[in-house]
Parts: C-alpha cells; sequence; structure tokens
C-alpha cells in the first residue's frame, strides 16, 4: 500500500482497533459478572431445593430417628461406629478364651486402613484392622466355641478370614489336659469412619 | 446519501457542483479553465474528504462493441482487458460493459468498448484532486449519467435520448436501458430550436441504420430531454415512420421521474446530469485504479469508522444485556435466600420436636443398614468342618494333621457384597495305620476324595500330594519287607478343596 493510503487509514484502524479491545473487555467482564450471578442463582435454588425438601421429609426423619436410633447406638456402644475400642477386642478375647477355656490366645493386630470390602455410603468409610490370632485348643471344635464365644462378647464386628489348625503333638490322645490343636486364624474387624473425620 | 463533489467537464465550460441531502449546492458554471481550478480547490479545501466524480461531455469518445464467448470471473476480466488494450492501446481513460446476451446458440454476450480518445482536457484537474489528496470517485461519460433517469422511466428496448447542452447536442442511445453508443454534435451555444433538434434526430436515426447499430426495423423511441420546457414541439417534427416515437420530457415529467421538486429541479441539462452524477454513480468508471486508490482508501476508512461504531454499539448493547441479566439473577438469589432462611428456620422449629441424636437420620440408617449387610458376610470355618467331619465319619484310618481354611480374595482384592463368597481349604493327612500297603492306601484316598465330592456346595477337590510318587520322571525309594515296624512308615496326602457354602 502506498504511502498516502496508509495514512488515511492509520486512525479509522486505530479506532476500530480500539473500540474492538474496549468492547471485548467491556462484553469480557460484564459476561463474567453474568456468569457468577448465574452460578450464584444456580446454587441457591439448589439450596432452597434442599432445604424444601428436607422440611417437607420432616416427619418421615423423625420416624427414621425414632427407628435407627436405638440401634445406631448399639453400634456406637460396641465400637463399630467410630473410632476403633481395641480394648474391647481384648476384652472379648480374654471373655472368650476364658469360657472355652483354651490354653491360650495370642494376637497381633495391623494398624487401621481402609478395608478392601465395597460399602456405599456417602457418610461413612469402612475401616478395618487386621488381628492374627494363635489360639491353643484342646479340640478343633473349641475353635468354633471360641469365635462364637467371641462374637457374643459384642465387642465389635469382625470377619473371620482364614484358620489353619495344625496339631499341636504328634501322637494320638494321651489323656492329659495339654494343648492338641493350634488354631491360626486371622480376623478382620470392622468400623465405620464418618467421612469427614477420615478426611481430617 | 453522502456528499460529493461533481464535475462537468466539456469543450466551452466547466460546471463545479457539491451534491448533498439530494440537491445541486453551490452549482457554478466556469467558461475559464483556471477559475474553474480555482473553484475546485476553494470547494476541496472547504470539504477535504468528500469525494469527486469526474463527468466528459465531448466528442472524443470512442465505442465498439464485440460478441464474446460466456466465460465468468477471471477469465471474463483477462478477456475484457486484453479486448480493452487491443482497441484502445493508447486511451488512458478506457472501459467496458456487459450490453446483454448475443442471443445465439452458444450463448455469447455483448460488450461495449469505451475510451476517451483525447483527455489533455482532464489534465489540470486530475493534478488539482491529486495535489490535494482529494479522493476521487470515478470519471464518466455524459451518456453514462443519463442511463439511470432511462431506467427509471422504465424505457425498454432502443431509446434515444437527447440532450442539449453547452457543449452541443447529445444523443445517446440505449438497448435495454444499457448505453450502446452517444454522439455530441456541435451547435451553437444559446437556444437551439426544436426544429434543428428533429433534423439532429434524423442524421443520428440515419447514422445508426448505417453502420448496423441497429437494424432498421427495431423500434425506436426518442426521448428529449427538455429541463427548460423549449423544445415541446420536436415531437410533432421528428417523422412518424412505423415504430418510431418521440416524447419530449418537460419539467413536470422531470420533476415525477426524479422525484426533485420543482425548486430543486435543475434548470438545463448539464445541471441535470450533474445532479444524476450526484445521485446515482455509474457501475462502469473510466479512471484507472491508481487514480481512484485514495478514493478507495477513503471508502475504506469510512467503513472501518462504520465497522468501530458497530463494534462499540453491538458491545455496549451486549454488556448492557449482560448487566440487566446478572442483577436479574441477583435479585432472584436475593429471593430465593430469604425463602431458604424461611423454610431452614422452619425445618429447625420441627427439629427441635426431635429426640436427641448422635446423627442425622440418614446417617443412622446409613451405618444401620450397611451394618447389617456385612454381618451377612460374616463366615467361620464352622459349615466346612461340620461338612468336613461327616464325610470322615466312613474313613476311620485317615488322621488329619493340617486344615488350612480361607475365605476366597478376603484380604486382597475388594469384594462385592456376596453373602457367600468362595472359600478354599488344603487338608493335610495321612492314612494310620499304614503297614506299606500304597495300593490300599491310595485307594482309600481316592474314596475320600469321592465322599468329599459329594458333599453339598463342593466344587473341586483335587488330590494334591499322594503318598507313593507316581510321577515316572521322580525318583522314588522305600522298603517292601513283609514284616516292617508300622510306626516307621506312614501315607501322607495332601488334598486340595474349593466349596461355595450353601445358604
Amino acid at each position: 500500500m502506498s504511502a498516502v493510503r496508509w495514512a488515511l487509514l492509520r486512525t479509522p484502524l486505530l479506532v476500530t482497533l480500539a473500540a474492538a479491545v474496549l468492547a471485548g473487555s467491556w462484553v469480557y467482564f460484564t459476561q463474567t459478572r453474568a456468569n457468577a450471578a448465574r452460578q450464584q442463582l444456580s446454587q441457591e435454588r439448589t439450596v432452597l431445593t434442599s432445604v424444601r425438601q428436607r422440611l417437607a421429609q420432616v416427619g418421615q426423619e423423625k420416624q427414621l430417628i425414632l427407628q435407627y436410633l436405638p440401634a445406631y447406638e448399639t453400634l456406637r456402644a460396641q465400637g463399630i461406629v467410630g473410632a476403633e475400642q481395641r480394648a474391647s477386642w481384648l476384652d472379648g478375647l480374654r471373655a472368650a478364651s476364658q469360657e472355652v477355656r483354651t490354653f491360650g490366645v495370642d494376637y497381633q493386630l495391623t494398624q487401621q486402613s481402609a478395608a478392601p470390602i465395597k460399602f456405599e455410603s456417602p457418610e461413612f468409610q469402612l475401616q478395618q484392622s487386621i488381628m492374627k490370632l494363635r489360639i491353643r485348643l484342646l479340640h478343633e471344635a473349641d475353635l468354633l466355641s471360641f469365635l462364637r464365644a467371641l462374637e457374643q462378647q459384642h465387642a465389635g464386628l469382625f470377619i473371620v478370614q482364614s484358620c489353619t489348625l495344625t496339631r499341636a503333638t504328634a501322637n494320638a490322645f494321651t489323656g492329659r489336659f495339654e494343648p492338641r490343636v493350634n488354631a491360626d486364624c486371622e480376623l478382620a474387624w470392622l468400623s465405620l469412619a464418618p467421612k469427614a473425620e477420615v478426611k481430617r | 446519501m453522502a456528499a460529493k463533489i461533481v464535475i462537468a467537464i466539456s469543450n466551452r465550460a466547466t460546471g463545479i457542483a457539491l451534491c448533498d441531502r439530494g440537491a445541486l449546492r453551490q452549482h457554478r458554471l466556469h467558461s475559464d479553465e483556471a477559475q474553474a481550478l480555482t473553484d475546485l480547490q476553494s470547494l476541496i479545501a472547504a470539504h477535504p474528504q468528500t469525494p469527486i466524480d469526474i463527468l466528459v461531455d465531448t466528442a472524443e469518445e470512442e465505442f465498439r462493441a464485440e460478441q464474446l464467448p460466456r466465460v465468468h470471473g477471471p477469465a471474463r476480466r483477462e478477456m475484457v482487458q486484453r479486448k480493452l488494450a487491443q482497441f484502445f492501446r493508447t486511451s488512458t481513460y478506457r472501459t467496458s460493459w456487459l450490453l446483454g446476451a448475443a442471443g445465439d446458440k452458444r450463448g455469447d454476450e455483448i460488450y461495449v468498448f469505451a475510451a476517451l480518445s483525447a483527455s489533455d482536457f482532464l489534465r489540470p484537474y486530475i493534478e488539482t484532486i491529486e495535489a490535494h489528496r482529494a479522493p476521487l470517485g470515478g470519471i464518466y461519460l455524459f451518456a453514462q449519467a443519463t442511463q439511470p433517469l432511462v431506467q427509471r422511466l422504465k424505457l425498454r428496448g432502443a431509446v434515444l435520448v437527447v440532450s442539449h447542452q453547452q457543449s452541443g447536442l447529445r444523443q445517446s442511445l440505449f438497448l435495454n436501458g444499457r448505453l450502446r453508443i452517444s454522439r455530441l454534435a456541435a451547435v451553437d451555444t444559446g437556444a437551439i430550436t426544436p426544429r434543428e433538434v428533429a433534423d439532429e434526430i434524423e442524421k443520428s436515426r440515419l447514422f445508426l441504420y448505417n453502420s448496423r447499430v441497429l437494424p432498421r426495423e427495431t423500434p425506436l423511441r426518442i426521448v428529449v430531454l427538455d429541463p427548460s420546457d423549449q423544445l415541446a414541439d420536436t415531437a410533432r417534427l421528428v417523422p412518424t415512420e412505423a415504430g418510431i416515437g418521440c416524447e419530449v420530457l418537460g419539467t413536470a415529467k422531470l420533476r415525477s421521474t426524479t422525484g426533485l421538486t420543482a425548486p430543486l429541479l435543475p434548470a438545463d441539462a448539464e445541471s441535470l446530469h450533474l445532479y444524476l452524477l450526484g445521485r446515482y454513480r455509474p457501475a462502469e468508471n473510466f479512471a484507472p485504479s491508481r487514480l481512484t486508490a485514495v478514493y478507495f482508501s477513503h471508502r475504506l476508512r469510512q467503513g472501518l469508522y462504520v465497522a468501530a461504531a458497530v463494534i462499540a454499539g453491538l458491545g455496549a448493547l451486549w454488556g448492557i444485556a449482560n448487566l440487566t441479566l446478572a442483577s436479574s439473577a441477583a435479585d432472584e438469589s436475593k429471593l430465593l435466600r430469604t425463602q431458604a432462611a424461611r423454610a431452614g428456620a422452619a425445618y429447625g422449629e420441627a427439629a427441635k420436636q426431635f429426640p436427641a441424636a448422635p446423627a442425622s437420620a440418614e446417617q443412622m440408617r446409613q451405618a444401620v443398614e450397611g451394618v447389617a449387610k456385612l454381618r451377612g458376610l460374616a463366615h467361620t470355618p464352622e459349615p466346612f468342618l461340620v461338612s468336613l467331619s461327616q464325610a470322615l465319619s466312613g474313613f476311620a484310618q485317615i488322621e488329619i494333621d493340617r486344615i488350612d481354611w480361607k475365605v476366597d480374595g478376603a484380604s486382597t482384592t475388594p469384594r462385592a457384597q456376596s453373602p457367600t463368597p468362595d472359600e478354599r481349604a488344603e487338608i493335610d493327612a495321612e492314612i494310620r495305620p499304614f503297614n506299606g500297603d500304597y495300593r490300599s492306601a491310595l485307594q482309600i484316598i481316592e474314596q475320600f476324595a469321592a465322599a468329599l465330592r459329594t458333599r453339598p456346595g463342593m466344587s473341586e477337590v483335587r488330590v494334591a500330594k499322594l503318598p507313593l510318587n507316581l510321577d515316572p520322571g521322580s525318583a522314588l525309594s522305600g522298603s517292601a519287607r513283609d514284616t516292617v515296624d508300622t510306626k516307621e512308615l506312614s501315607a501322607k496326602f495332601t488334598l486340595s478343596l474349593r466349596w461355595k457354602p450353601t445358604p
């Protein structure tokens, strides 16, 4: 383009560019405000819907509380909901061992971790601690009695994952009151932790 | 309509005017070129960005019509340029236009090529315009300015338009509204009589027939422009043959055709054509592009300002719409917040009636129902041991040394909440007493395995290890004495089991 033409076009080009920049900035600024206002409105709608829903279901909610409160309190007392009650587990072990008259229970407990069992709850996360037991028994049937007695202690919720029964001695029955069977079992003690506390 | 400066140049005088808001203003006629140039300079100085159009009324015009093949785009442009260069090699001011279809089978078209054969009279004006860097819009022939009038009169077919101005009597032939040829006859300045006009018309008519521009049998309509109402008798004097019609357009007719009121209607043909040029710019331009570059830039400049205004306007409107939306949304949010607070307060009042609870109803429900499902997953080895014991009851000689029982996939992979996952067990046992009779021992083991397979839920029973290694690829040692101490011999074996507890 010749010098004459560029001189004619310089100012209008700058004006057009300035108009585009200003218009674009103005639109961007106002669009951002409009988007924020729309988002805020959407949030307010969600909150209002949620509150109205709760209000509409307040009768039902009361019924639910009355229905589940006793069982929930029991779960809390047993340490199934909330923090692990390791002392209760050990008390349970001791009591079950005495009841069944074992020759002793040795235990090892891992640290708590997330349980691999699928547990669908937005409010709770399922945790587990693995307990390895060595129980010295007179008879293999005593293992079943021990596990039953442990459950009846209501010391918590556990799942037996494995058990290995082996002869304590190589001889047959001799009549002496001594351990004949060793039971090595692995138990998973389960508990529900509120997700809000887990994140903390 | 944008303002423009219009200049009509002839060999006798130069008319300069400003065409603005649909009327000619500051119209001056100069017989002296120097005065005309001075007037032009002052007009340009007063209106520096106003485009300038030049109307040329001269006898030094050439017209040629040529039939060309029908093409489009760059091919057409190139063909036309080639013809222009061929016909008017030395002419600076030249152009062409499409007259119409040739009407033949090939679909050819007829083009008119025109040029100013002499143009020195334009140089002072062009130099003045260039010196002031004023935008030159174009250079046009007098007859081109007549064309819009013909089109507004809706005159079709062959039309010969006659007008008298300072330079002489101009007669222009239009075919279906498009200029075909124009001729300027020199006549004395001052008033021309209707008889003189009729005679010139007759000469032109014969010229058209003889030069075969117009076939003799073609109907011809003659229109005489008479803005001063002095040539009304011309129509009566023109020979009336078949196919010839003549009409004189006086002031009234011109007023109705142009839409101009009496005070604004030019009183002479020059002014009329200046007005027509100011109002309707012809499409075909005789000025080369290098002369109209400033005008082109000027148009671009205007376009950019318009674009800037449109962008600014649209942006402003869009922004205002956004702000309106934001304001409306904010108002609605406030209202919803109030409603939510009210509903929350109502809920709070109702919740005071709830029994005290350590968690929400939903949380308690999830915990209680979830734990109930987990209890369903709890297993003990009891069902398996009972089943094993029942199978063993028929095999007193088998003693169990070790039972290794586990729930399948218990500790490693996430389990679906199936209440009855598979269980695995490995049993180490031996046959006691054993007298070395391996055949009997193997039979007992097989029978025991078969008995286990019949147990409900047992899906797999595999003999993992036998007391005697029957593999021909392995070494084997023992004693085959008749009397042996049974305490020394043993027939140990291992079974692998898989079973699903039946509910």
